[in-house]
């Protein structure tokens, strides 16, 4: 990755225009052709540095609500338990955390609080535990971009 | 949202974008619309706040981003409000949610911190826990990613 690729990071992080050419758009920022820009983004997918370039969508807005849940899950479990709640495609994250008292925590997305809830209770049937539910009350941030330009990575996610 | 085309429209863009010179024009194709009543429509999810953005998701370890933590911080419900614009400003902290506590878990706001290096990481709760006065929390830092993908909202249509 050299900087050319680091500049079209911070620059897709920001989001695409909404345009006929939202590529040719951003190339003149990077200082590249719209080819050589979009060769780029291709070849920085191909190394998996993007995993998806998408829409970002705010879930309240659209009718969904999302909670974070936790389960108690042993270790010789964890495999069967995990794919059982991956399987589920209202979850979008799920990760082994190194807690002894809840060490899987995922997101469940869903429409309206009703589908969250009735997702939940599915999700501990077909996984056989007990899902906690911490839903959230207020959010203070959710803005995930990483600033990857001057030493900017060992600065962390900018505000 | 009920009009069906917005809804179509919405899970058409949570797919990956293609990448051609015009990707619009592709997806208008696809759904069979005029390229710009597409982005029109998606020009006005975005000024009415349906729509953050379209950006990239990346892969925070291949993007340098080694390390990242769940902090749990139990802190006095009248001044999650306060703490929590705090840890908001701090440029380690990506998400910053206050939860329901539970019986058993007295944890009531929650934190995602990342940094490249394990000593990032700790530098920040330490720097979080003295700008906040907090000194109830605990770190579960992740061990293993089990699933990871961007949600496909309205995929029934």
């Amino acid at each position: 990755m050299d900087g050319t690729d680091r500049r079209i990071l911070n620059l897709l992080q920001n989001g695409l225009p909404v345009c006929d050419r939202p590529y040719l758009a951003l190339a003149g920022q990077a200082g590249v052709t719209e080819e050589e820009f979009i060769a780029r983004v291709a070849r920085l997918k191909e190394d998996g540095i993007i995993r998806r370039i998408s829409a970002f969508f705010q879930p309240a807005a659209l009718g969904y609500r999302s909670t974070l849940c936790a389960a108690k899950v042993p270790e010789g479990d964890l495999d069967r338990v995990a794919a059982a709640i991956n399987a589920f495609p209202q979850v979008t994250h799920n990760y082994l955390r190194d807690n002894d008292q809840y060490n899987v925590w995922f997101t469940v997305i869903a429409e309206g609080e009703q589908g969250v809830s009735r997702t939940v209770r599915e999700i501990e049937r077909a996984a056989g535990v007990e899902v906690r539910d911490f839903s959230s009350l207020a959010f203070y941030k959710i803005k995930v971009n990483f600033d990857m330009e001057e030493g900017g990575r060992n600065e962390g996610p900018t505000g | 949202m009920r009009d069906p085309l917005d809804r179509r429209i919405v899970r058409a863009l949570c797919d990956d974008l293609p990448l051609s010179p015009t990707p619009f024009r592709e997806i208008a194709q696809r759904l069979g619309v005029e390229e710009k009543e597409l982005l029109r429509r998606v020009q006005r999810m975005q000024e009415t706040g349906e729509m953050r953005r379209i950006g990239v998701a990346l892969h925070h370890v291949k993007a340098g981003y080694m390390h990242n933590v769940m902090v749990v911080w139990d802190v006095p419900d009248d001044e999650t409000a306060r703490v929590g614009e705090l840890m908001a400003s701090q440029r380690e902290v990506s998400h910053c949610y206050c939860r329901l506590r539970q019986r058993d878990w007295p944890y009531n706001l929650y934190t995602m911190i990342h940094a490249n290096s394990e000593e990032g990481v700790l530098r920040a709760v330490r720097e979080i826990a003295a700008r906040t006065g907090c000194s109830e929390y605990r770190l579960l830092s992740t061990i293993r990613e089990l699933k990871k993908a961007g949600m496909k909202y309205y995929s029934e249509t």
